[in-house]
């Protein structure tokens, strides 16, 4: 990677918000801009920037989960595979039962039976995996049957789409995937409307610059709440049992 | 005769609505989202507005803010559906928020007529 793909790509920590329990869920590391988003390919800095985050906020007795985003196709090159299970392998395994595995796009043609294969060697390192879908996904079954305790949609791609239709999207959405046993997180919530529907369709977990920006540090995330969306009070610095 | 603004993404509501306040002798306009209502209001300077809380493009909330900053005084009554208690947390969040009265969904003629008087004094 060139000096100008490292810094045009900073390793953010995206906050997501756990919506039943008003409180910090997760971070998840996000390249600030789209277009190296092939560093998801097992890349172990977005691991360890995660990790690190989840090991510092351990020692202050404040427990949160690391979510790392992983493209499928990664998982089937070899070499790859090898250097990132061996890098998870070295983590305490307290630290590793804090790590979720979110897999993107996963190919089309896939068995169920044939993803978790593919996916067993990073899984039995780590808390599980959650597996990314387009919002208007139909099969939501499959990632339950390949063992997938959440299924998650982003609408970073969607932007500039009719709103009302994407709500009823979203609404649909969240009942195939609890129809299935799934919980749902929803990514790229971009607007307070979005946000608001997502709540109220049930979405499990959320994040987006609606709720809140990616932070360099985690002492900038925070226990959110509804009425933040409003101004209306100050978010405050997440801790233990905030919510 | 009191002129009303429905805004609601329902078009099935909102004609529903509409009947009911036109039985109880207002005058209706109407937006279909909380954007639009904005610029109605803008346009119309209306008595009442009622605002339904989930909506695409602006939502009810920040609606009554624009609306309440455009006309303090102006009476706005926020609706929503009952149905989950998170809908019912945006509609008491509308009610701190600017809304001079909350109206869970569904209601009746009686509601909507007790809701009015209330507001008219």
């Amino acid at each position: 990677m060139d000096s100008a793909e490292n810094n045009a790509s900073e390793l953010l920590l995206r906050p997501i918000w756990d919506v039943r329990q008003n409180a910090l869920m997760a971070f998840r590391p996000e390249v600030s801009d789209l277009k190296y988003r092939h560093r998801r390919a097992l890349g172990t800095d977005g691991l360890t920037a995660a990790l690190n985050v989840v090991a510092r906020r351990d020692r202050k007795g404040e427990t949160t989960l690391a979510l790392l985003p992983i493209e499928a196709k990664a998982v089937q090159q070899p070499k790859k595979l090898a250097v990132f299970t061996q890098a998870l392998g070295l983590l305490p395994e307290q630290l590793r039962s804090r790590l979720v595995i979110e897999v993107l796009s996963v190919p089309a043609g896939l068995s169920a039976r044939e993803l978790q294969l593919q996916l067993k060697p990073i899984t039995s390192l780590s808390r599980g995996f959650i597996c990314h879908a387009p919002v208007c996904a139909g099969r939501l079954r499959f990632f339950r049957e390949a063992g997938a305790f959440a299924v998650g949609f982003d609408l970073a791609a969607e932007r500039g789409r009719d709103e009302a239709e994407l709500m009823k999207q979203i609404e649909a959405f969240v009942q195939r995937a609890n129809a299935a046993r799934l919980k749902v997180i929803g990514h790229g919530c971009h607007s307070r409307s979005l946000v608001m529907s997502s709540v109220c369709a049930g979405v499990n977990f959320l994040s987006g610059d609606a709720i809140q920006a990616p932070v360099a540090a985690t002492e900038g995330a925070v226990c959110f709440r509804p009425h933040h969306l409003f101004g209306l009070g100050r978010p405050r610095l997440v801790a233990t049992n905030c919510g | 005769m009191p002129d009303v603004l429905i805004i609601d993404d329902d078009m099935l509501f909102r004609n529903m609505l509409r009947d009911m306040l036109e039985e109880l002798k207002y005058r209706v306009v109407e937006a279909e989202d909380g954007r639009s209502g904005v610029e109605r209001f803008r346009e119309i300077k209306v008595d009442f507005v009622m605002t339904d809380i989930l909506m695409p493009n602006q939502e009810g909330i920040e609606t009554i803010q624009k609306i309440k900053h455009l006309v303090p005084d102006v009476a706005i009554i926020a609706m929503s559906g009952g149905g989950s208690s998170q809908n019912m947390t945006f509609l008491e969040l509308a009610g701190k928020l600017g809304a001079d009265r909350i109206l869970p969904k569904p209601f009746g003629l009686e509601d909507l007529e007790q809701v009015f008087l209330g507001l008219r004094g």
